[in-house]
């Protein structure tokens, strides 16, 4: 059964097939193109671990790197997306540790919950308009201030990139978990901002 | 306001924070476009050493491939050896009498030496062999203390304040103090 769903899925998508074949023998050029259709995907993942853009895109590379190396251990090439993931999932967990014993260490007042947000966008959307500048810099300071194992399956979700399914990969939860912590997270987030005046007129 | 009227604003507010949380979030996690980052991790990524190198090089002739198994086997083959090495102590029994050896001529004295002097080791010298000595019949008086005669119990006879000593009373002869020469001179004038 598994081998019928394994050679479904390489009919589905032959081209991954042959590009993890063609990287296995040591074509760059091939695993270039292979990380090329899920590298926007995969700075998102790294950005809602790490927080900042530029720490992101380093872990990218570096999990890049390890996915080049350890690419014989992928069993099932159409899983490449899945298995690239969570491998840039780990790579940027263990960047935010070091960030984060880094400032530790040194005592700077930057921390990783307090440094500044960083928006890719300088032009508001349409939608966007609405939001007033108060109301999106406290939802992202909230954002920022819940415990990592709700801000960081709310901010994968917030990405739209990944289903439930993927996310609880990733993580390493189940999935019933993993909406449980998005809801949670969303109420808390909520709450919070009701506290600073930005909730529901009661 | 009706309190229906009341309810569908608190919806609205509520769906209109929710969609500001949404649109916060997604784009704090929002990406420039870069669209040379994936050559760029392709041209830097290091050269890979897959199992089908290994193979190829196997099958070449080569036995680099070898070198994880033959540590393996030296590995277990060591432990092999420490596990059956003989690990038996040898016999703690008793020496007999007979092995017992004098010892004569030990040194009790730590005799106290300059700095900066260098000991040698001076050769050994045979020494005549000890004759045993023969167990004496008789007690050895001259080696031997005399008995010790045992202790008497200390005895304390209970004592009443009568029969105490009697001590004479204690008398102080009287304190003569003589008149002072206060006059006019005494005091230093001003």
């Amino acid at each position: 059964m598994l081998t019928m769903a394994t050679s479904e899925a390489a009919a589905a998508n032959p081209e991954v097939v042959r590009l993890v074949a063609l990287a296995r023998t040591g074509d760059r050029a091939a695993f270039g193109r292979l990380i090329e259709a899920h590298l926007t995907a995969a700075r998102r993942v790294a950005l809602a671990a790490v927080g900042q853009p530029s720490d992101a895109d380093e872990a990218v590379q570096e999990a890049s790197v390890a996915a080049w190396k350890r690419l014989d251990h992928l069993n099932d090439p159409t899983a490449f997306r899945g298995w690239y993931m969570r491998i840039v999932w780990r790579k940027a967990l263990d960047r935010r540790r070091s960030l984060r014993s880094w400032f530790d260490r040194f005592g700077a007042s930057t921390t990783d919950d307090q440094r500044p947000i960083e928006f890719a966008s300088a032009d508001p959307s349409p939608d966007a308009i609405l939001i007033s500048r108060e109301l999106a810099a406290a939802i992202a300071q909230v954002v920022k201030a819940l415990p990592p194992k709700l801000r960081d399956p709310f901010l994968l979700a917030a990405s739209g990139d990944h289903r439930y399914e993927e996310i609880a990969t990733m993580l390493g939860a189940p999935i019933g978990t993993i909406k449980w912590r998005i809801a949670e997270a969303r109420r808390v987030i909520r709450m919070k901002l009701d506290r600073l005046g930005h909730g529901d007129p009661r | 306001m009706t309190p229906q009227k009341a309810q569908m604003s608190q919806m609205a507010e509520h769906d209109r924070l929710d969609a500001a949380i949404d649109q916060v979030t997604a784009r704090m996690v929002q990406v420039r476009d870069d669209e040379d980052l994936a050559m760029r991790i392709a041209s830097a990524l290091p050269e890979r050493s897959s199992r089908f190198h290994l193979r190829a090089a196997r099958f070449g002739g080569q036995v680099s491939w070898l070198i994880p198994q033959f540590a393996a086997i030296a590995f277990a083959i060591a432990a092999g050896v420490w596990m059956l090495r003989d690990t038996s102590t040898p016999s703690l029994s008793p020496l007999p009498s007979s092995d017992v050896v004098a010892v004569i001529g030990v040194p009790n004295t730590v005799v106290a030496v300059e700095p900066g002097t260098v000991f040698r080791t001076q050769p050994v010298e045979l020494l005549e062999p000890v004759e045993p000595v023969e167990p004496l019949n008789s007690p050895d008086f001259d080696r031997s203390l005399a008995p010790i005669a045992p202790m008497t119990a200390l005895v304390v006879s209970d004592l009443s304040p009568s029969e105490l000593p009697a001590t004479p009373a204690l008398e102080l002869e009287p304190i003569a103090i003589a008149d002072l020469p206060l006059t006019a001179e005494s005091f230093p004038p001003r």
